[in-house]
């Protein structure tokens, strides 16, 4: 029996988690990068352009924090290297559950919006038993996610850094959303065999910033936990 | 808008929009083969380390400020909240309710304390 498509509509109402979770976290950003020093226009480029949330906190720690462009470019660089896997990974997903590849048309456009979070939803749309999945579905969900995270930074800008002074608690809580957002993701994504990779990585991060600077500390823990984890890759994972 | 930040921003949006859009012209099975190994075990690792040094980054003014400034209260402040994000994301899975539930406890205890 032939499966109906899901089509554009269907991706935008797919997009409704997503966007109630990134909107705040958008919020947040913009407030951040209001706190930082960087315009409305500045914050609401960035989230335009990058859109890649952790990267783009990074990105103020690190252009607020002086660091070179260099710098921060190879930073953010390979902290968004791991989107290289997001389309292998979703492509083979939807090779396996359509039974057979399907020719795509429209990538350029839908690219964009392959997100953590995004590419999460997709798989697991895939994981449902006779879910069916089209460019125009995924259209539509990086779509809807793509309008929250952008109308939430610029919404997070305007209110500004000072927006919350009056209440300091609120104030505190909004600038805590940075570790709750880094541990959840990290949960999300940590496996068991990622375990000596968080700590080298911590590790590194406390190495290099008692050395030099936050931001090389960060550099650091990446790069000493991303050859860790290379080389402690249980043998499946490097084989498949 | 400064030429550097204006340039920083072009150049790690286009890397990160090829990051994304490139492997979909290798595609499937092809790109998944291209992906593992070694390459695709640091990339994955990567990710995971960029997360967990961003965390380090993130906490470290919060703790060192209230241990330094003697107000252990934000100390416990950031645990309460700490331990909220562990677990609501352990019995919902869900990365935003863990999030914000986290931030929440913080401010709350933030607001006991202060």
């Amino acid at each position: 029996m032939a499966r109906a498509q899901v089509g554009f509509l269907q991706g935008l109402f797919g997009s409704v988690p997503i966007v109630l979770a990134y909107f705040p976290v958008a919020v947040s950003f913009g407030v951040t990068a209001s706190k930082s020093g960087f315009s409305v226009a500045e914050a609401t480029f960035m989230s335009l352009v990058i859109y890649a949330g952790a990267s783009q906190f990074l990105a103020t720690t690190l252009l607020a924090g002086g660091a070179g462009p260099l710098l921060a470019i190879v930073s953010l660089l390979t902290l968004n290297a791991r989107h290289l896997l997001y389309a292998p990974a979703l492509l083979e997903r939807v090779r396996r559950t359509q039974h057979g590849r399907q020719p795509l048309r429209t990538p350029w456009l839908w690219a964009h919006g392959l997100t953590d979070e995004v590419f999460a939803s997709a798989l697991g749309r895939l994981a449902i038993k006779d879910a069916s999945w089209s460019e125009r579905w995924q259209v539509g969900i990086g779509l809807g996610a793509y309008l929250a995270w952008v109308s939430g930074t610029a919404v997070g800008a305007l209110l500004g850094g000072g927006a919350f002074e009056r209440w300091p608690a609120v104030d505190a809580a909004l600038a805590f959303l940075m570790p709750t957002l880094f541990l959840s993701l990290l949960l999300a994504m940590v496996q068991r065999h990622h375990w000596p990779v968080v700590v080298t990585a911590v590790v590194g991060f406390a190495v290099g910033s008692a050395l030099f600077s936050a931001s090389s500390g960060i550099l650091l823990g990446m790069l000493a936990g991303g050859l860790v984890g290379m080389f402690l890759a249980p043998r499946e994972a490097v084989q498949t | 808008m400064n030429l550097e930040f204006f340039l920083v921003c072009v150049v790690v949006g286009v890397g990160t929009y090829l990051f994304r859009y490139l492997p979909t012209r290798i595609g499937g099975r092809a790109g998944a083969r291209a992906m593992s190994g070694r390459l695709g075990a640091f990339l994955a690792s990567v990710g995971v380390a960029s997360v967990a040094a961003l965390l380090a980054a993130s906490l470290e003014p919060v703790l060192a400020g209230a241990l330094t400034s003697g107000r252990l209260g934000v100390a416990a402040a950031a645990f309460a909240g700490l331990v909220t994000t562990f677990a609501l994301f352990r019995w919902r899975n869900d990365v935003a309710l863990a999030t914000m539930a986290g931030a929440a406890v913080y401010g709350l205890v933030f607001w006991l304390v202060s």
